[in-house]
């Protein structure tokens, strides 16, 4: 930094104060910098950019529900193919979420704390389900799980295979959400523990685990609301079997197909609903765990 | 000239400017000077119109700006954290205004040439802001704003994101940039002696208000009120007034005091006091004393002085001031 | 937490099985199925007439609706990040809506509002332009489930950027337009362009949307997605469906390699 105390040099001055000003013509207008029209226009276009693609439809969608009532509303949800379809559903999300949450922790936990050859392909080969297209994934699991299996596993139209290409799909979510935490949890807490005699099952039971938390139940939570809606990833490993593999949005395309189409509005306003709700729950539990994080800190 | 008339800015129950009113005079350096809270960047932010008055206006030269844009005030501003443009190379950063404006290449060219060698940045041209230090940054936002040949130039805190010497090795060299260009610069800092070492004019505000305004000698010699004596140096109260610690004179007994106040043709109250501590702190001693009626105050002697009078610990003095003006207000100084 | 040797091998080796047994093992035995035969049963899988038109059709759609999320994107960022948008936490809603839809209730909506019947099915009748069945009803199902990402990666970016760039523009005389294409574009140029990478993989790869508002004839209305379901469930060619996927998971791992590499470049500026 010597140079800061260089002489000012003789310049060619750079402002003489009467040299023609940089001053613009200035005719008193009331221009407001950016502009208030330019500002009311641009939200008028996201206004009805937003509304055209995403609300009418949905909206249209939830008015049409009820295109039969309230009553043949909620007889399309609770037709028995309907409820076995929604059953199926939720029944392989959860199972599918909670090996994921805990398979996803694991695996972030190796990719942090560990060290081995070829650790950064394994780390990039866990985006590879969000970057597929979900067709593919059914495809892919399909060559290896199903009717010509090399290695004799066939879960071709069954649950098994439902919950492979659901796992498949949903793997990144745990994994990406619990590792920046792990990253940046103070390991000095854990040698701390450690010191005070704490065994490595305490250690993570009662340090770790508590850190971790909120970041593996939102990653799950994440995982189960796309588990319940998938679609391409299991039409063709799924069999879409009425009442044993057929997942609720096969069941929602077969409304549509047999021209009920108020039928496949209801089911959908339902499916909607479980993943609105997941998701508002995390939301709220989110937002009261920072805050009594907050309020403790 | 700068003159604002009534500035008037909140934020919801915050009063940011409370009807404030300043002229700034053409070629001057006014510091703008304040603890934070007190207004003195939303006044500047207003100046450049980077904030919009709920009242008053703003003029430059005798034009009304308070309606214009930014862009239309024929201002330049230096940001306390440069505002470097990061994608662009130092050439860049400081061509933009007059590539804005669509002059001449060959005119751009040179006049970014001499800036950069007027601040110091020739040989960087081709760095971009990342590659620079803090101060180096911060010039080049400097030549920035000066490219444009702007009417008056405004900077935020530019000094307040720097280390202690680089701080004081730059504000010196504004002060010579300053004297060789003129262009009415604003300097809004927080630092006292920021603002006595490079300004011509300081106005001190609190909560909203301006306090007072005068040149740095007179502020300090001559404050008006607690605030501003407080806010521009060291204080100790010395019976019912502030006065500076270097103005304290320390006498054995009353008889020697009286005298020697009369002498001096100073007024104020003659203080009995403990010393508590004598600490040297290089050129001058610092004497840590408690009054009579238990007020602990300071008083600052040079280290001659010091010699001379072999003040220690536990010694029983008496204290006033050289320079104590009217009895100042009462209740306890920020 | 330092775990032992035999501990750190155990779990290593959990986690690398539960891996490669979902990800690596049917990647690896579908490449295996799409070459086995050679290179050129391949290019001739993938070079047939409705593959190409499947090709041809994908790239469309995606050439329409990534220009469309880009402008519509970043304005609906700019507002968010930079102006007083009444009801913002709605909005924000809204623009997080379509990763919670389901794509099959994303085609039933369309079909809801712009098919036959539907809110919009007048327009069909009047113009003669086909929404649901025809190109249209394709993009607009595209644009629908890729609506979030450029918006969502602009935005923190212009937060993160902050406004003190853009008033020093101001300060030197630069008008709106010019903030916005000097500055403020160049700033967020690679979140655009990690939104755009993420939008381009998502329009090649949706399925369920498309399915539901496609006619889905060979040659005319399929997408390499339609094209991979069509050929293992219509036509019984599986290997034309690996091939066919293995085309488009070549396009994924073009686009997961630009996601990585752009990663480190926007991290490290």
């Amino acid at each position: 930094m010597s140079t800061t105390t260089q002489p000012v040099g003789a310049p060619p001055s750079p402002a003489p104060p009467s040299a023609a000003p940089a001053r613009a013509s200035s005719q008193g207008g009331r221009r407001r910098r950016g502009g208030p029209g330019g500002r009311a226009l641009g939200l008028g276009v996201v206004g009805l950019w937003l509304s055209l693609m995403v609300l009418l439809p949905l909206a249209a969608l939830t008015v049409r529900s009820f295109d039969d009532g309230l009553s043949g509303f909620w007889a399309a949800v609770t037709a028995p193919a309907a409820l076995a379809a929604l059953e199926v559903t939720l029944g392989v999300s959860v199972v599918v979420a909670l090996v994921n949450a805990v398979m996803g922790t694991l695996v972030a936990w190796v990719l942090v704390r560990d060290e081995f050859p070829g650790q950064r392909v394994v780390n990039a080969l866990i985006d590879l389900p969000f970057a597929l297209p979900t067709i593919v994934a059914s495809i892919v699991l399909l060559s290896l799980y199903g009717p010509n299996s090399p290695i004799g596993v066939h879960l071709n139209a069954t649950r098994w295979g439902l919950g492979v290409a659901l796992a498949f799909v949903t793997l990144p979510f745990v994994v990406r959400s619990v590792q920046p935490v792990l990253i940046e949890l103070d390991r000095e807490v854990e040698e701390a523990a450690a010191s005070l005699g704490a065994s490595n099952t305490t250690i993570f039971r009662r340090v770790v685990l508590p850190s971790l938390a909120p970041a593996v139940i939102s990653g799950t939570g994440l995982a189960f609301a796309r588990a319940v809606g998938e679609y391409g990833s299991v039409v063709l490993i799924g069999g879409n079997i009425p009442r044993e593999t057929q997942v609720v949005s096969q069941y929602i395309q077969q409304q549509i197909e047999i021209d009920s189409p108020a039928a496949a509005a209801a089911v959908s306003v339902a499916l909607l609903s479980v993943s609105f709700l997941t998701l508002f729950v995390l939301r709220v539990w989110a937002t009261l765990s920072q805050r009594r994080e907050a309020s403790t800190a | 000239m700068i003159t604002v008339t009534d500035a008037r800015k909140t934020y919801g129950d915050f009063v940011a400017l409370d009807d404030v009113s300043l002229e700034i005079p053409a070629g001057s350096l006014t510091a703008l000077l304040g603890p934070s809270g007190s207004g003195k960047s939303t006044l500047l932010r207003s100046i450049a119109g980077l904030e919009d008055l709920d009242g008053g206006n703003v003029r430059i030269d005798g034009e009304d700006v308070t309606h214009q844009p930014p862009q239309h005030r024929g201002i330049g501003f230096v940001f306390q954290h440069y505002a470097a443009f990061k994608h662009m190379t130092v050439r860049d950063n400081v061509a933009f205004g007059l590539t804005i404006r669509r002059r001449p290449k060959a005119e751009v060219a040179r006049k970014v040439d001499d800036l950069l060698e007027i601040v110091g940045l020739d040989g960087f041209q081709h760095r971009y802001p990342a590659q620079l230090s803090g101060g180096q940054r911060q010039r080049m936002a400097l030549a920035r704003a000066l490219a444009v040949d702007p009417q008056v130039l405004l900077l935020d805190e530019p000094f307040g994101a720097l280390d202690a010497k680089v701080r004081a090795d730059l504000r010196r060299w504004l002060r010579r940039l300053h004297d060789e260009v003129h262009v009415t610069t604003v300097l809004v800092t927080h630092d006292q002696e920021e603002a006595l070492d490079v300004a011509d004019r300081i106005a001190v505000l609190n909560k909203g208000r301006i306090e007072q305004v005068g040149d740095p000698v007179s502020l300090y010699e001559r404050p008006e009120n607690d605030f501003v004596m407080s806010f521009l140096g060291a204080v100790s109260r010395l019976g019912d007034r502030l006065v500076r610690p270097h103005d304290i004179v320390l006498e054995r007994d009353h008889a020697t005091a009286a005298s020697r106040q009369a002498a001096e043709g100073a007024v104020g109250p003659l203080v009995a006091a403990r010393v508590d501590r004598v600490v040297r702190l290089g050129f001058e001693v610092r004497i840590e004393l408690t009054a009579d009626d238990g007020e602990r105050f300071v008083a600052q002697v040079t280290r001659a002085e010091a010699e001379r009078r072999r003040y220690t610990a536990g010694e029983d003095v008496v204290a006033w001031a050289l320079r104590s003006e009217e009895p100042v207000g009462a209740g306890p100084v920020a | 937490m330092r775990t032992s040797r035999r501990a750190t091998l155990a779990l290593r080796t959990l986690a690398l099985v539960y891996l490669v047994g979902l990800l690596a093992v049917p990647i690896v035995v579908i490449l295996w199925r799409t070459f086995g035969e050679g290179l050129g049963p391949f290019l001739a899988s993938v070079r047939t007439p409705a593959a190409v038109s499947a090709l041809n059709l994908s790239l469309l759609i995606v050439a329409i609706t990534v220009p469309l999320n880009v402008v519509f994107g970043v304005v609906t960022a700019i507002a968010l990040a930079r102006w007083r948008v009444p009801f913002r936490g709605v909005v924000q809603a809204v623009v997080d809506l379509p990763f919670a839809v389901s794509p099959i209730v994303v085609g039933v909506s369309l079909i809801m509002l712009w098919g036959v019947g539907g809110w919009f099915g007048g327009l069909e009748q009047s113009t003669g332009i086909k929404v649901i069945f025809g190109l249209p009803g394709m993009v607009i199902a595209t644009v629908f489930v890729t609506l979030p990402f450029v918006v969502r990666e602009v935005e923190p970016v212009l937060h993160e950027i902050g406004t003190e760039q853009e008033q020093a523009a101001a300060t030197l005389g630069a008008s709106g337009w010019q903030t916005f294409w000097r500055i403020t574009l160049p700033a967020i140029r690679w979140g655009l362009t990690y939104g755009v990478v993420l939008t381009v993989a998502r329009a090649l790869g949706e399925f369920g949307a498309v399915i539901m508002v496609s006619s889905g004839f060979p040659g005319v209305s399929q997408t390499l997605t339609l094209l991979v379901h069509s050929r293992y469930i219509d036509d019984h060619n599986t290997y034309g469906a690996y091939t066919a996927a293995t085309l488009l998971m070549g396009l994924a791992l073009l686009t997961l390699l630009g996601m990585t590499l752009l990663d480190r470049k926007r991290t490290h500026r």
